[in-house]
């Protein structure tokens, strides 16, 4: 083959998708690791389907996975719409085309075995299929996947995809022996004949490509010296728990959390702790306070419908003051909802999911790399100032892969044992601090400590009581604690200038997206910037002064908020989404939102597409009355 | 000592010491870990400390230093007192494990024959350094539990020495072994081993001897010798763990191990191989030496029972008629000079084999030899006569495994009494039942044939009337013929013609 | 290792003795004849008879007038949720080992919202006594239907009689697979409640104990008038709980071996007369702490380290 061209770029975004069973997902994590070893920016999403075996041959068994590679080396986000579409089979394809995640002019390879199958159905609807996409402005390279695999292996179910991975590597000029190394240990449990044969395929796959692809990419990565790691968020929040001196994980199965338990399941043992799969979703975090309660913070696992189920519990936490840390893995709600799908809609059940007053410590991992540290932050505040702490992280975080740097180990503070000193004559389980609340709690072990402790209203010594004075002061001292942690809490830092027309707001995984719109607005001289928020509860001080520099401030979220144009939609009725609706309550300032529930992460280019609206409304309205100060706007 | 015995007493000396240098090792671990904690309480909540703890996700969000402020000091440090206490306890701790590592191959033994003042000042010293292990590991606990009290537990320790340990841990205590070892004349070793094992020091005295032959005085009895025996000393001292066996027997290094944990004083008696005698032969000489009771193997453990039978178990009892001394004592060399040919003038008359001549008395056994009739190569049965001195250990031996039977309780004049009294009840119950049992046979016999004939007679009619056979009724029928008295026996239910 | 220390600490070195008055915390707030009172006083007296430190006790119970309990007995108490206190007990036992677990509920507490963690516990097997004290109504709430209130009697969400028969929680129990332990007892027999706790006490393994106790106030007719005309036999093995001849004169001695599960289930599903003391025993049984644990290791700080980074080693790119 002759007149080949290598193009060189900064980023792309590649998908693979085939039939559930067929590997794409393999595939897809080779190719990741290879472009990871080269010192690519990399993030990946999983792309699954929510049954284990759906029909094959139809849009609902596409699986596989969506990498966005870059040539820096801090990739934030899963990007845009894609460019590649490496499919194994037109109904693959066709759900990518659905999700309405691909690029119009994207290139796109598919097996050519469906042009001329047995079953007529398939051939109609490939070529419909491509039909389709080249209307749409894509280019198709069909690829003899099929019959090219069925030359070394029987099952060609379990071959294409290394095949595949060969195209990959030569699409994307990658080195050939780093991919074979990828291979091996990927493969490394399986025989060596499995593993043989594995790469025998990608090089086989990788010879095909260079020879047939006219077309081909280069990516160059930057060159660094950090040790990266690069893993999922489920992942990092396992061995996170390890690292923060965790010794139980108390859970029961849900989608997306359960994996985080897998992984922790598979190495806590050897680290001296243990996860306890409980009879159901209230049991488990009952036996993670009962742990928390003899002086070993235990750790529970959840999504939606569990910390629904949880929230009696959460009650008894914050009223014994026990601390506590519960994950919360969002889905998409409400109810069963979107299991395996990205939300953000359990922001304000964390919150004040629980009956009565319930203070407690929100906070939310933003990237994969924060899934791993969070859990240090949130065992200390937990124990530090006895309370619940709720660890938000998300479906897209959970199954997506970031590279990060690789953690430093060893400087993990040592674990503690449980403190079984003798606590002076008459010391109380709340000795509360009457300015911040704080107090230290009674160990069962602990001599002269012994006492109860009650959901009850009690008082500092722990005994019920009734009364309306006790009621709120013991009231006061739990909420007080808040404060005090709030007092700790810097004021965030803007991405961006300190005053324009835009603000945006967002907390989570959307960060990346957000950040990266921002940047691309930026660039194009218009006034935004961005603020990221870590905590939820607490909120951290200075919200007030920051919004006010912006002529508009706009939430970002993965969550529903009525849109204003609908109808029936006012001013009066229309539902916010929930940080929005949070920062109207707390700040008092006039905060819109771009609340959507699309079941998977934001691209850049649709917050890109928000902010032009924003600030275009913004000039609209600004044209119609030139309004006075926007401060004094907000005054009257 | 030899390298078979020596093996497995150096193994438990390891073992022991193993146990106390993990213990140690975890008493330090637990109280490095209250002084980490009382750090903790102390500078735990300084930013440098929280920055560690909260990772990077904390410490970029939060301002270190206003968290510090907030949280205030830690009211739990520990007293400087118990600080102090807990350092130097610590260190007391480091200083022991060295004791304990101990890397040397064998172990120390004391021989028996050093001065006795110095065996027992040894032993003391060993006692009470291993005494010291224990009263820090149990500081140790009290400081862990937030128990230790100063006034009451300061001076107890003080004065803490051998004589406070509890059996667990004397049991656990590497033992201070003395060697003895035990020739033809056993009198001044027992009595050395006797004194020291009075001291009520957990000593353990490992006797060995590789040869059964014991000498007595020429003018002892040969009836009833009253020399020492060092199989008696259970009866002598109560209190002490007492073992006999050979390393031969199956079960001994168990047997070893139980003794030589016993939290008592202990004597163990052991029959070794010979310098030159291998494996095999030693095995052999043990197997025969058991059979012919000349070495009985077994065991007192004071600490089994409050009864001294239960605490007394007898390994082996061979058959009587198997093998006797004599013969054993004919085959073994040490024994050679105990053999010799009849005099000349000796009349065969006199020659009375030792089974028999042991059961006369004095005056009858006047003129008599005992002998032992043997097959010489050519297969001629020849006589050999015993030396006063085997026989005097043969009927010494048999008294012996008489009495050990006897405190085993297994064969004494009230056991035989009862056993004999049950089987007597016994057979008359069997006799009553067996006569019982036959009559009923014989009435079952009867009843079967009076039915048979009934039924014959009943087809017959049947027959020659026409009357339908089922509503002749076989039981009355029966019972009109007079043959009661076969109670709880029914009509065989398969007779032909009842269809 | 541990318990070789520990054996090694005799009583005259490390232990106090305890009175009862150690255990004894403020005057409990129970109706006037209420069981409540005499099962507190057995516990008591377990507590000082096997001389507990109180510091080393750890009593948890659900909602419920005998959920109250933890609040009068000097130990560590966590008076917790309606229904919940299995699993907090769980979370006690696998962190804390060292700790003696006593748990108490009620018959609506343990059999009604606490279902599912009464029967999971069972199965897990932890280490604790577990009191059910089962006055067969809702009593705190004043005088709802319970699961084993009996067929026909009137509550006030009953006013024409219940509908359904009562639950029998001791076939229940014995029907659960991996049960170690199932007694049960009834507080106007005292003498038969404090052997009943005891032998809980010894036993190593999760505990279930059913109290048979009426309420006074509510329901002061249940097991006929509090045991006065209520049919019970007597289980009576060796090992099991004593028939002393004061007993026998509330009813008849029956032969009965507590380490047969079959014999154990079939006398647990005969309700009238109901059977008293130990139905079923299996000493032998792990625990489910012990189970975990025995699989954790428990490495250094240096080791632990080292792990983690060979850990950190497979996602390394």
């Amino acid at each position: 083959m002759t007149r080949q061209s290598v193009a060189r770029l900064s980023e792309h975004i590649v998908e693979i998708v085939s039939d559930a069973g067929e590997g794409a997902q393999k595939a897809a994590v080779s190719f990741a690791q290879v472009c990871a070893k080269a010192g690519n920016g990399l993030w990946t999403v999983e792309i699954i389907p929510s049954e284990i075996q759906p029909p094959p041959h139809t849009t609902g068994s596409a699986s596989g996975n969506r990498i966005r590679l870059a040539e820096r080396e801090n990739v934030s986000n899963a990007g845009d719409l894609a460019n590649v579409v490496f499919a194994f089979n037109e109904m693959a394809l066709l759900s990518r085309l659905e999700a309405g995640s691909v690029a119009e002019d994207a290139l796109f390879l598919i097996d050519d075995q469906w042009a001329s199958h047995d079953i007529e159905a398939h051939r109609r609807s490939y070529a419909e299929v491509l039909e389709r996409v080249r209307a749409r402005g894509g280019t198709v390279i069909e690829v003899p996947l099929e019959k090219e695999t069925r030359r070394h292996v029987d099952d060609t179910r379990r071959g294409k995809n290394m095949f595949a991975l060969g195209m990959l590597c030569a699409l994307y000029s990658k080195d050939r022996a780093t991919m074979k190394a990828v291979v091996r240990d990927v493969f490394k449990k399986k025989t060596r004949e499995v593993v043989d044969t594995a790469v025998r395929l990608a090089e086989n796959g990788f010879s095909y490509g260079l020879e047939n692809l006219e077309t081909r990419f280069e990516i160059p990565a930057l060159p660094s010296d950090l040790q990266k790691v690069a893993m999922n968020g489920n992942t990092a929040l396992a061995l996170g728990a390890v690292a923060a001196g965790f010794e139980l994980c108390s859970m029961y199965p849900i989608t997306p959390a359960t994996s985080a338990s897998h992984a922790l399941s598979e190495i806590f043992e050897e680290f001296g702790g243990f996860v306890h799969q409980a009879e159901d979703e209230i049991a488990a975090i009952g036996v993670a306070l009962g742990a928390s309660y003899v002086g070993k913070t235990a750790l529970t696992i959840t999504s939606g419908p569990g910390m629904a189920l949880k929230t009696e519990f959460q009650g008894l936490a914050v009223m014994t003051e026990t601390p506590l840390v519960i994950v919360d893995v969002q889905r998409g709600g409400p109810s069963t909802g979107l299991p395996t799908k990205i939300e953000q809609g359990d922001l304000l059940h964390a919150l004040y999911g629980a009956p009565g007053d319930a203070p407690k410590v929100v906070m939310a991992a933003s990237t994969i790399e924060e899934c791993y540290y969070i859990l240090s932050t949130a065992r200390r505040i937990a124990e530090d100032f006895r309370m619940l702490v709720i660890v938000l992280s998300d479906a897209n975080l959970a199954t997506g892969q970031q590279l990060f740097q690789r953690p430093d180990v060893s400087n993990i503070p040592r674990r503690l044992p449980v403190d079984l000193s003798p606590v002076p004559e008459g010391a109380l389980p709340y000795d509360w601090d009457p300015v911040t609340g704080l107090s230290q709690p009674l160990i069962p072990g602990q001599p002269g400590g012994m006492g109860v402790i009650t959901s009850l209203n009690h008082d500092r010594n722990g005994k019920a009581c009734y009364d309306s004075e006790r009621n709120q002061r013991a009231h006061t001292m739990r909420s007080r604690k808040l404060a005090a942690l709030q007092k700790s809490l810097r004021k965030p830092e803007i991405n961006g200038d300190r005053e324009g027309a835009l603000l945006l707001v967002g907390w989570g995984s959307t960060r990346g997206a957000i950040e990266e719109a921002v940047e691309r607005a930026r660039s194009g001289g218009l006034k935004v910037s961005s603020l990221h928020l870590t905590f939820l509860s607490p909120l951290p001080p200075g919200l007030k002064d920051i919004f006010r520099a912006f002529e508009r401030v706009v939430t970002v979220e993965l969550n529903y908020s009525d849109d204003p144009g609908d109808p029936l939609i006012t001013d009066e009725n229309r539902r916010y989404g929930q940080l929005a609706w949070l920062l109207r309550a707390t700040t008092l300032v006039e905060v819109d939102c771009y609340a959507q529930v699309p079941g998977r992460p934001f691209m850049p280019a649709e917050i890109y597409g928000t902010i032009r609206e924003h600030l275009a409304a913004g000039r609209e309205a600004l044209k119609e009355e030139p309004a006075p100060e926007p401060e004094e706007v907000r005054k009257s | 000592m030899n390298a078979q015995l020596l093996k497995p007493v150096t193994d438990l000396w390891h073992h022991h010491l193993g146990i106390l240098d993990e213990a140690l090792d975890e008493s330090i671990r637990s109280l490095n870990n209250l002084l980490r904690l009382d750090e903790h309480h102390r500078h735990g909540r300084e930013a440098g400390h929280l920055k560690e703890a909260l990772g990077p996700f904390g410490s970029t969000s939060m301002d270190l230093s206003s968290l510090s402020e907030v949280l205030g000091k830690s009211s739990r440090s520990m007293s400087g007192e118990r600080r102090q206490r807990i350092r130097g306890l610590l260190q007391r701790l480091s200083g022991l494990r060295e004791i304990c590592v101990d890397n040397s191959p064998t172990v120390p033994v004391a021989q028996l024959d050093q001065d006795e003042e110095e065996i027992r000042r040894e032993a003391e010293a060993h006692l009470n350094r291993m005494a010291r292990v224990f009263a820090s590991l149990r500081a140790a606990q009290l400081e862990i539990r937030s128990k230790y009290e100063a006034e009451e537990h300061d001076s107890f320790f003080e004065a803490f020495d051998w004589r406070q340990l509890n059996a667990t841990e004397l049991s656990l205590c590497p033992p201070y072994i003395i060697h003895a070892v035990i020739g033809e004349h056993q009198a001044p070793a027992l009595l050395k081993i006797l004194s020291l094992l009075e001291s009520r020091k957990p000593v353990k005295i490992i006797a060995t001897r590789d040869a059964l032959r014991k000498s007595y005085s020429p003018n002892c009895d040969t009836g009833v010798p009253s020399s020492l025996s060092l199989e008696m000393l259970p009866v002598a001292m109560r209190a002490v763990f007492f073992l006999q066996t050979s390393s031969a027997l199956e079960g001994f290094n168990e047997q070893l191990f139980e003794a030589l944990t016993s939290p008592r004083p202990t004597l163990v008696s052991l029959l070794q191989p010979k310098e030159d005698e291998n494996t095999e032969a030693f095995e052999m000489r043990t197997e025969r030496a058991l059979r012919a009771r000349a070495f009985p193997a077994f065991r007192y453990n004071p600490d089994c029972d409050s009864g001294f039978v239960s605490c007394f178990e007898i390994f082996a009892h061979p058959d009587p008629e198997d093998l006797d001394f004599a013969r054993f004592a004919l085959n073994e060399s040490e024994f050679k000079d105990d053999f010799s040919a009849p005099p000349g003038n000796c009349h065969p008359r006199d020659l009375v084999p030792v089974t028999e001549y042991l059961s006369l008395n004095r005056r009858q056994r006047s003129g008599k030899h005992p002998c032992l009739f043997i097959e010489d190569r050519e297969g001629q049965t020849i006589s050999t006569i015993l030396s006063p001195s085997l026989v005097t250990q043969f009927s010494d031996l048999l008294h012996l495994w008489k009495t050990l039977q006897e405190l085993a309780g297994r064969d004494n004049p009230h056991v035989r009494q009862s056993r004999d009294a049950l089987k007597a009840e016994m057979d008359v119950q069997k006799k009553a039942l067996l006569e019982d049992q036959q009559e009923k046979l014989e009435a079952d016999q009867k009843h079967r044939e009076e039915v048979a004939v009934a039924v014959a007679v009943k087809r017959i009619v049947s027959t020659f009337t026409g009357i339908n056979p089922a509503s002749i009724d076989l039981q009355s029928m029966l019972s009109r013929q007079g043959s009661a008295g076969n109670d709880g026996l029914e009509v065989p239910p398969h007779l032909p013609g009842d269809h | 290792m541990t318990s070789i220390i520990e054996e090694c600490l005799d009583e005259g070195c490390a232990m106090r003795t305890h009175s009862l008055e150690d255990y004894e915390s403020e005057v409990p707030r129970w109706c006037k004849g209420c069981g409540d009172h005499g099962v507190l006083a057995a516990l008591q007296r377990v507590l000082r008879k096997n001389n507990m430190d109180p510091e080393n006790v750890v009593s948890v119970s659900g909602i419920g007038c005998s959920s109250r309990l933890p609040h009068y007995l000097k130990t560590y108490g966590f008076h917790g949720i309606h229904g919940r206190a299995l699993p907090i007990s769980t979370g006690v036992r696998l962190a804390r080992p060292d700790l003696k677990l006593i748990a108490t509920m009620g018959d609506g507490d343990c059999f009604s919202i606490g279902g599912n963690h009464w029967l999971h516990a069972i199965r897990y097997n932890i280490d604790g006594l577990v009191l059910v004290l089962d006055n067969e109504v809702y009593a705190l709430t004043k005088m709802q239907v319970s699961p084993t209130t009996p067929d026909g009697w009137k509550t006030n969400t009953t006013p024409h009689g219940t509908y359904l028969q009562p639950m029998n929680p001791l076939s229940i129990v014995a029907g659960m697979t991996n049960v170690s332990f199932i007694a049960q007892t009834a507080t106007w027999l005292p003498s038969h409640l404090d052997a009943t706790i005891e032998k809980a006490w010894d036993h190593k393994g999760l505990s279930f104990v059913r109290i048979l106790q009426r309420c006074p106030v509510f329901m002061p007719q249940a097991f006929g008038e509090g045991g006065l005309n209520y049919p019970v036999i007597f289980l009576e093995n060796e090992g099991g709980i004593p028939v002393t001849s004061g007993l026998l004169k509330r009813g008849p001695a029956q032969p009965h071996d507590h380490l047969d599960i079959n014999e154990a289930q079939r006398v647990a599903s005969t309700v009238d007369p109901a059977p008293m003391g130990l139905l079923y025993q299996n000493p032998d049984l792990p625990t489910y702490e012990e189970v975990r644990a025995e699989r954790c290791q428990r490495p250094d700080h240096q080791t632990f380290i080292k792990r983690l980074d060979r850990v950190l080693d497979r996602y390394a790119v």
